[in-house]
C-alpha cells in the first residue's frame, strides 16, 4: 500500500516538474583532473561515493525537502548533470531530467550511484528524522562542493518550512554561496613535474568483515575548545592530533607496537583552494600521505605523534602540494596520452590506482568548521560526513565540525571496532569528553 | 556538548572505555561490556534507521537456476559422448543453457547495467549462439550469409526506435550508429576474405547503417556535430 502511495506521488511529481523540452544545445563540460579516476574504478565495493549530513532541529518533512531541491539544482551546474563516455574521455552533459527523487534513508550509506535509476544525477538525497543526507560521487565535486551544494538545499528547505524566513531571506542563493566551475588543477598546474607521491605499499588491515553489503559508521563527538587543548599540549594542530591518533588505533590495535616492514599510512586529502586562492566547486584537491615508519617496537604515543606530526608537516607546503597535482595534470595534458581510446587508459587508470591505493593503509579527510548564515543557525544541530570504502582500505576517518563540536567519523567494513576503540579510549584517557553513536552494525 | 538533550536521544556510559554512549543500547558497541544507564535521559529511538539486509528470494533463484543449468548441461555432454552420434549436439543445449544464464544475471538481475547494454548483449548473445548452432550442424554459413548481418539491421532499426522514444537526447545515439557501421564494415570483411560466401545482407546492413548515420548526422545539422565533437574531444 505504502508502495503503491509512493509510486502515485513520484507519478503526480513527474507529471507537475515536467522537463523543459530542450531546444537548445546541451551545455557540458570536462571531468576536471582527479575526477577522471572515478568512473573507472566505481562499483558495489568502492563506490567512490561520500556522505555529508546535516541534523537540524527539527524533523524533516520529505515533501518540503523535494520541493527545496527541485528548487536549487537548477541553479547548480555542477550537480545537473549526468556522466557520458566519450572516446577518449568522460564528460558531463547537462541532465534535462527531473531531480531525483528525495526518500527516507532505507539501506546503508554511501552506496553506488546507479545513474539509470536515479534520473541520471551524480548524487543522492536521503533523510532520516531531522537529518538530511547529501550522497555524491565523487566525480561531481570534494566535500568542499558537496558541502556548497548541501548548504543552499537545507537553507532552501528550511525557507519552505518557515514562511517567516522565506519572507526575510527570498529564495536566492546566498552570497557566500560558489558557483565557479573552473578546473582549478588545469589553472594553477606547473610544466614538467616529476612524480611525486607515494606507490610503495603500506600496511594493509586484514581483519573480519561484516557480511556483504553491511556498512559500519561511528561517530565521535568532542568538544573542540578541550580537544584544542589537549592538542596544545603536544604542540599540534587538531587534524594532525587526530590522523595521529588512527595511526596510534591502528599500530596499538593490529601491530600490537610490532616492528613492521609495511609503513602505517593514512592518506590526508588537503583542500587546495585557499593555497591557490579559488573558490571552484569542482574537485580541487591532493592526496599528502602521514607516514608512520617502525623502526623499532613498542613505540609510545608520544612518539607516534610527533613522527605523524614532522610527516604532515614536511608534506604540507604549498610547492610540495603544487608538485603533487602537476604530475598527474602533466599526464593528462600529454598529447600522446589524450589520444589514447578511453577502454585502454581506463586500463592504465586502474593499475596506477590499485598501486596507490595500496601505499595508504587509511583515508582521514577533514571538511573543517562549517559555518552557516547566522539567520538558519537555529535551526541546525550539527552537520556529519563520511567517506566511502576503497581498495585495501577497510577503515576511513572524517572530521567535521560545526559551532563548539567537531564529529570524527569512522566509516568500516571491518566486524570489530578494534581502532575505533583505541581511539576513543585514548581521546577519553587524554580527558576529553568522548560521547558516541554508531549505526548500530557492530551491536550485531 | 551533550547531544542528547537537543536530539531526545539515548545517553549511557561504558565505564571501561570512559565514552557515554548515545545509541540505543545495553552493551558498549566498542568493547561490548553492559553500560551504565545515566540517570534523567530517556530512552528514544536511534538516529540510523534499523536496517536489515533485505533477503533476495532472486538470487537464490539464480543460484538454484546457475545449478540446474549445470546439472542438465552436464547430462547433455555425457548422453552425447555416449550416443555417439557424430553430432556435437550438446553444444546446443550447452548454448542455450548459457544463453538463458545470460539473460537471468545480466539482463534481468543485473541493476547496474543501462537498457542499451542490455538489448546490445542479449542480442550479441543470441548471434553467438545461432553461429554456434550453425558450427555444431555442419557449417552451411546461414549464420554468417544471413542471420548477423539481420541482426546488425535489426540493431538499426532498434536505434530509430530508441531515437524516438529518446528524443530528447537522439543525438547520444551517433556512436552507437558508427559502432554499427564498423560492426557490419566487419561483415563486408568477412565476405572479401571468404569466411560469408552470400554477400547480400552484409551489404544491406553495411549500407543501412550508413543511411542511418548519414541521415542522423545532415538532418541532425549542429546539434549532431556537436555531438561528435563532445565524444571526440581530446581535451
Amino acid at each position: 500500500m505504502k508502495k503503491m502511495e509512493n509510486s502515485l506521488k513520484q507519478q503526480n511529481r513527474q507529471q507537475k516538474i515536467k522537463a523543459p523540452r530542450r531546444s537548445r544545445e546541451p551545455r557540458w563540460d570536462k571531468l576536471d583532473n582527479t575526477a577522471h579516476l572515478f568512473p573507472v574504478i566505481a562499483g558495489d565495493d568502492m563506490t567512490n561515493v561520500y556522505r555529508i549530513s546535516v541534523t537540524l532541529k527539527e524533523p524533516v518533512i520529505g515533501d518540503t525537502l523535494q520541493r527545496a531541491l527541485d528548487m536549487v539544482l537548477p541553479k547548480f551546474d555542477g550537480f545537473n548533470v549526468r556522466l557520458r563516455r566519450g572516446f577518449f574521455w568522460y564528460y558531463f552533459e547537462e541532465n534535462g531530467k527531473p531531480a531525483p527523487e528525495v526518500k527516507e534513508e532505507a539501506a546503508y550509506p554511501c552506496r553506488y550511484i546507479i545513474q539509470h535509476r536515479n534520473n541520471s544525477y551524480l548524487f543522492r538525497v536521503t533523510y532520516y528524522k531531522c537529518r538530511i543526507n547529501l550522497e555524491v560521487f565523487h566525480v561531481l565535486t570534494d566535500g568542499m562542493g558537496g558541502l556548497n551544494f548541501l548548504k543552499e538545499l537545507t537553507y532552501q528547505y528550511l525557507r519552505l518550512s518557515h514562511p517567516k524566513l522565506r519572507e526575510q531571506e527570498g529564495d536566492r542563493l546566498s552570497a557566500d554561496t560558489s558557483l565557479n566551475l573552473e578546473d582549478s588543477f588545469l589553472q594553477n598546474y606547473k610544466k614538467s613535474h616529476a612524480k611525486n607521491y607515494r606507490s610503495e605499499r603500506a600496511y594493509i588491515i586484514k581483519a573480519p568483515r561484516l557480511h556483504s553489503q553491511e556498512f559500519g559508521v561511528m561517530h565521535g563527538y568532542f568538544n573542540i575548545p578541550q580537544l584544542k587543548s589537549v592538542c596544545k599540549s603536544h604542540g599540534m594542530s587538531i587534524n594532525e592530533y587526530l590522523v595521529a591518533l588512527i595511526v596510534w588505533s591502528i599500530y596499538q590495535g593490529y601491530l600490537h607496537g610490532a616492528k613492521t616492514e609495511r609503513p602505517i599510512r593514512a592518506a590526508v586529502p588537503v583542500n587546495l583552494r585557499p593555497y591557490f586562492n579559488s573558490v571552484t566547486t569542482k574537485n580541487f584537491f591532493v592526496v599528502v600521505s602521514a607516514e608512520f615508519r617502525t623502526e623499532k617496537e613498542n613505540y609510545t604515543l608520544e612518539e607516534v605523534l610527533q613522527i605523524v606530526k614532522e610527516s604532515l608537516r614536511a608534506q604540507i607546503t604549498k610547492e610540495n602540494l603544487e608538485d603533487i597535482f602537476s604530475y598527474n595534470v602533466s599526464n593528462e595534458k600529454n598529447i600522446a596520452m589524450r589520444a589514447v581510446p578511453l577502454s585502454i587508459k581506463n586500463i592504465a587508470i586502474r593499475s596506477v590506482y590499485t598501486k596507490t591505493a595500496l601505499a595508504n593503509t587509511t583515508t582521514v579527510t577533514n571538511i573543517g568548521n562549517v559555518k552557516v548564515k547566522e539567520v538558519y543557525e537555529p535551526y541546525i544541530e550539527m552537520f556529519q560526513a563520511f567517506l566511502a570504502m576503497s581498495k585495501g582500505q577497510l577503515l576511513k576517518g572524517t572530521i567535521c565540525s560545526y559551532q563548539d563540536t567537531l564529529v570524527f567519523t569512522f566509516s568500516s567494513v571491518l566486524k570489530n571496532p578494534i581502532v575505533q576503540k583505541i581511539f576513543f579510549r585514548t581521546l577519553a584517557a587524554e580527558g576529553i569528553d568522548v560521547q558516541i553513536e554508531s549505526n548500530g552494525v557492530f551491536y550485531e | 556538548m551533550c547531544r542528547s538533550k537537543a536530539m531526545g536521544c539515548f545517553m549511557s556510559k561504558c565505564i571501561k572505555c570512559g565514552v557515554r554512549i548515545l545509541d540505543q543500547t545495553e552493551v558498549c558497541p566498542l568493547c561490548r561490556c553492559v553500560v551504565e544507564t545515566e540517570q534523567g535521559e530517556a530512552a528514544l529511538a536511534g538516529r540510523y534507521p534499523d536496517i536489515r539486509l533485505i533477503d533476495r528470494k532472486l538470487e537464490l533463484v539464480g543460484r538454484i537456476v546457475l545449478f540446474i543449468s549445470i546439472v542438465l548441461g552436464a547430462l547433455a555432454v555425457v548422453v552425447n559422448y555416449l550416443d555417439q552420434t557424430g553430432i556435437w549436439w550438446s553444444a546446443i543445449v550447452v548454448g542455450g543453457l548459457a544463453y538463458l544464464l545470460l539473460i537471468m544475471f545480466f539482463m534481468i538481475q543485473n541493476d547496474h547495467a543501462g537498457y542499451r547494454s542490455k538489448v546490445m548483449t542479449g542480442m550479441a548473445g543470441g548471434i553467438a549462439y545461432l553461429v554456434l548452432i550453425d558450427n555444431v550442424l555442419g557449417f552451411k554459413h546461414w549464420s554468417l550469409d544471413y542471420v548477423v548481418p539481420a541482426a546488425l539491421v535489426a540493431f538499426d532499426i532498434l536505434i530509430v526506435v530508441f531515437m524516438f522514444v529518446n528524443i530528447r537526447n537522439w543525438q547520444s545515439y551517433l556512436l552507437f550508429q558508427i559502432f554499427m557501421i564498423l560492426c557490419s564494415g566487419v561483415c563486408v570483411i568477412l565476405y572479401c576474405a571468404g569466411i560469408i560466401k552470400n554477400p547480400f545482407m552484409s551489404y544491406v546492413a553495411f549500407g543501412s547503417s550508413w543511411v542511418l548515420f548519414l541521415a542522423s548526422f545532415i538532418i541532425g545539422g549542429k546539434r549532431a556535430s556537436n555531438e561528435l565533437k563532445r565524444r571526440f574531444h581530446l581535451m
